[in-house]
């Protein structure tokens, strides 16, 4: 509650402060928030879209709500706890997912992840695609917006007009807007690279999270990797190769990799925490 | 840590398994299935075998040796590739009409090389000791001969024909050998024989061409040698001595008047009418000489020497007018010596002894012209000497002749004696080779007899000899295949195969597996294992594969039971003899 009132606050003394000199306009949405005290939080977003999605669309794209007390749901939370403990450990708020190729199930555990980490109650999640090619997070929500990052990068459209909240408290998605070819180039440059700072700047206590094409299929990930604290491997269990794995740690970096998500596992695996 | 290490190996193999499960399932049950297949389809295969004993030699062996000296299982190998030939074979196949099928379809080498296959032949050996080095060996007492075929009676019928193509040929085998051997050696004795033949010629001849050199006769030569010395030294004393008395007598006849003397009975020696006109010859020269040949003295000294000369010449002794003639001579050569030829008294003594000359050729043609006749001479001193001395003269010519003899048989024995050594030493090795070669022929001889002996042991077959002591039955039972090993085997090999397949995947998988995987290659584990989220959708195709595939293996079985019911047997049949085969 306290740091959400300082937030509060910064952002208010920021866009007072617009004229500083900054090229960047970030808007950021106006929250209210609810009186401190109360644990359950209800926060309305002022600005924020919030969408109405489609319970069956969700399921039918693997989206884990976790409301339910299945296995999948218990997968993400332990992997929601891995990460926070590791990310608060460095103080770090900014998490890459990628995968060394694709269809492993990057996206999904960015946005399963995301959500699992939006139920917890002191956080807030934003949520980031830059897969700039192939943008899919969206998708999984059955949204199809029409602007995104890089309307951003390219149109200096305002970030308010892109946020999404997708009717999961605490989660905003930032799209992509549409695909473009040049991705890594975008990446690459300073604007990305002030918007991150921002982003994460922002709200400290927010974690971010960023889905980036696979590792090994383009080279924006590598691009990317100066931006962002840590990265978030995510595996196929019985289809990424290990050369892949190891190829993959080698371009991140063994101390930005915040560690490996094995997905698609076969067998149950019993628990050890 | 090592424990937990083990542990994880462990577990990476159970997970592997249970990752790979329908992967081991499938193997092992197609392979085990194709196994069982295998196990019922097969033909049966039946071997009707027999049993032959190699008898050992009736007649111990030191009696009678036999020829043969291979061992045994060294005689039943060659006798094996003898039987075994492809025209003994082919033989039998169109005999019985074996494979029948196969001969349509493939070339005859082909069908023979099988057939070869068929036949199975093993020793039968016992353990022994080796009654020359003491230790114990084996050795093959006994063989048999199998057939293999689909058909119990055929494989009984095949065997038997194989078996009695076995002991004839082996009895031909030995007959064989024997007979070369004793052939073989009477050739050698045969030749042996002419060689010696011609070596005993050879020693004849060389006797006999040095009969006297022989080293035998070298003490008789020495013997002879020296008697023929002593001889000859004998012989040249005798004629020494010989000579010495032919002198003597000479001497002594030459002084001796080969006529004996007249003594008148004043005493006086009565000249005989040669002496007197000797005398007047003698004297009527000197008268000539003296008064000249006028005188009256000469001329009735002359005419006494006519009568005289008349009378004796009338006598016709040859010795007279051979010493007319020497007279005449005797004067013509004096006169000679004084006068001239032309001087008359040359000329009367020249016609003097031209007169004699014709007489005395006229007179005596046939007696002896140069000595006093032996009739004529009648001193019986004279005669006796003359007598000796010619006694003497033929000993002595006698004796010189045996004399030149003996030298020449010393000479002879000599030079035998000399040469003997040379002799000796061809003799020698002349006697020498005859020799071997005569023990050379008695010891081929002895063995050829020796030859024929085992010959006619094998003739008679009395030598070793193969016994058909279990002839071929008809089997009941197939001897192959062996259905339930053959299954057991099916079940390790089609376990072996699914693990091994199991094994090769694994093996050839770079794909992470699980969370060891992760591990293994990162080091920690990964700190999120999402399972797979099922969806309903995916639920229900599972589902469907599952039921697509169970019913594609069950029309697989079925048709591959239809197959089995219509091409081979009926099933229940199939199932009754797959029981029974299998062992119960």
């Amino acid at each position: 509650m306290e740091k959400i009132k300082q937030a509060l606050a910064r952002a208010k003394l920021e866009r007072g402060a617009e004229s500083t000199g900054n090229d960047v306009k970030v808007h950021e949405p106006k929250v209210s928030v609810a009186p401190p005290g109360k644990l359950t939080t209800s926060i309305n977003y002022s600005e924020t879209q919030v969408l109405k999605i489609e319970k069956e669309v969700l399921i039918q794209n693997r989206v884990v709500l976790g409301l339910e007390n299945d296995e999948p749901t218990t997968a993400y939370k332990i992997l929601r706890t891995q990460v926070q403990h590791r990310l608060s450990a460095k103080n770090w708020n900014a998490v890459a997912i990628t995968s060394p190729s694709a269809d492993q199930g990057k996206t999904l555990t960015a946005v399963n992840l995301s959500i699992a980490i939006a139920r917890e109650v002191q956080r807030t999640v934003l949520l980031v695609d830059l897969d700039l090619r192939n943008p899919s997070i969206p998708k999984m929500f059955g949204l199809r917006p029409e602007i995104g990052v890089v309307d951003f990068l390219l149109d200096d459209i305002p970030l308010s007009e892109m946020l999404l909240n997708p009717g999961i408290e605490r989660l905003v998605i930032l799209p992509a807007g549409r695909s473009v070819v040049n991705s890594s180039e975008l990446i690459s440059s300073p604007k990305m690279g002030d918007l991150v700072r921002e982003l994460k700047a922002r709200y400290p206590s927010r974690i971010i999270i960023f889905d980036l094409p696979p590792l090994l299929v383009a080279d924006d990930m590598l691009a990317f990797a100066p931006y962002v604290d840590s990265t978030l491997l995510v595996l196929e269990d019985g289809k990424t190769t290990k050369e892949e794995l190891v190829r993959s740690v080698e371009i991140i970096g063994e101390e930005r990799l915040l560690g490996a998500v094995l997905n698609k596992a076969k067998e149950i695996q019993p628990t050890y925490y | 840590m090592a424990i937990r290490l083990q542990q994880n190996e462990m577990r990476k193999y159970f997970s592997a398994l249970k990752r790979r499960y329908k992967l081991l399932l499938a193997v092992t049950f197609v392979v085990f299935f194709c196994t069982v297949l295998l196990a019922i389809y097969l033909p049966a295969v039946y071997e009707s075998s027999a049993v032959i004993l190699i008898e050992r030699q009736e007649i111990p062996s030191d009696l009678v040796r036999s020829t043969v000296t291979s061992f045994a299982d060294q005689r039943i190998q060659v006798i094996s590739q003898r039987v075994m030939t492809s025209e003994n074979l082919v033989e039998i196949i169109n005999k019985y009409q074996l494979y029948e099928n196969l001969r349509s379809k493939e070339p005859l080498e082909v069908v023979v090389e099988l057939m070869r296959t068929a036949v199975i032949m093993e020793m039968i050996s016992a353990d022994v000791v080796d009654p020359r080095s003491g230790r114990p060996t084996q050795a093959t007492i006994a063989f048999s001969i199998a057939f293999e075929h689909r058909s119990p009676s055929v494989a009984q019928r095949v065997t038997n024909e194989l078996v009695s193509l076995y002991l004839n040929e082996n009895l031909k085998n030995r007959t064989e050998a024997a007979l070369e051997s004793s052939s073989f050696l009477a050739d050698e004795a045969d030749r042996l024989r002419e060689q010696v033949g011609a070596m005993e010629q050879r020693l004849a001849t060389f006797k006999e061409a040095n009969v006297d050199q022989l080293p035998e006769l070298s003490d008789f030569n020495r013997r002879i040698l020296d008697r023929t010395e002593n001889e000859l030294l004998e012989a040249n004393r005798n004629i020494a001595s010989l000579q010495e008395r032919k002198i003597y007598l000479q001497s002594q006849l030459a002084n001796t008047n080969p006529y004996s003397m007249v003594i008148g009975e004043s005493g006086q020696r009565i000249a005989s009418p040669q002496d007197r006109l000797k005398e007047l010859s003698t004297e009527i020269l000197s008268l000539k000489s003296r008064y000249g040949d006028n005188h009256p003295d000469v001329a009735r000294m002359q005419k006494e020497i006519d009568i005289m000369r008349a009378s004796n010449a009338s006598r016709g002794g040859s010795k007279d007018l051979y010493l007319a003639i020497k007279d005449s001579e005797m004067r013509l050569a004096s006169l000679q010596q004084k006068y001239s030829d032309a001087h008359p008294d040359v000329v009367n003594a020249k016609r003097e002894l031209a007169n004699v000359r014709a007489e005395f050729a006229q007179s005596t043609p046939l007696e002896s012209r140069y000595g006093p006749n032996q009739q004529e001479a009648d001193n019986p001193a004279y005669i006796q000497i003359k007598a000796q001395l010619e006694a003497t003269n033929t000993e002595l010519d006698s004796f010189i002749d045996k004399r030149s003899e003996l030298e020449r048989k010393l000479s002879d024995i000599e030079r035998r004696i000399s040469q003997t050594p040379n002799v000796e030493r061809e003799y020698r090795a002349l006697l020498r080779d005859y020799e071997n070669s005569a023990a050379k022929y008695q010891e081929v001889a002895a063995k050829q007899m020796e030859a024929e002996l085992s010959q006619k042991l094998e003739s008679e077959r009395k030598g070793e000899k193969f016994t058909l002591i279990e002839p071929p039955q008809l089997p009941e039972q197939p001897s192959k295949p062996n259905r339930f090993a053959i299954v057991i085997l099916g079940m390790f090999l089609s376990l072996t195969a699914g693990f091994g397949s199991v094994a090769t995947a694994q093996a050839m998988d770079n794909r992470i597996h699980g969370r060891q995987g992760v591990q293994e290659l990162l080091g920690v584990p990964p700190i999120g294992v999402i399972p797979t989220i099922v969806i309903d959708g995916q639920k229900a195709r599972t589902v469907q594969t599952t039921l697509f595939t169970s019913a594609l293996v069950i029309v697989a079985i079925a048709v591959l039971l239809t197959i089995i019911h219509t091409q081979y047997k009926p099933l229940d049949v199939v199932w009754f003899v797959l029981l029974r085969k299998i062992g119960f």
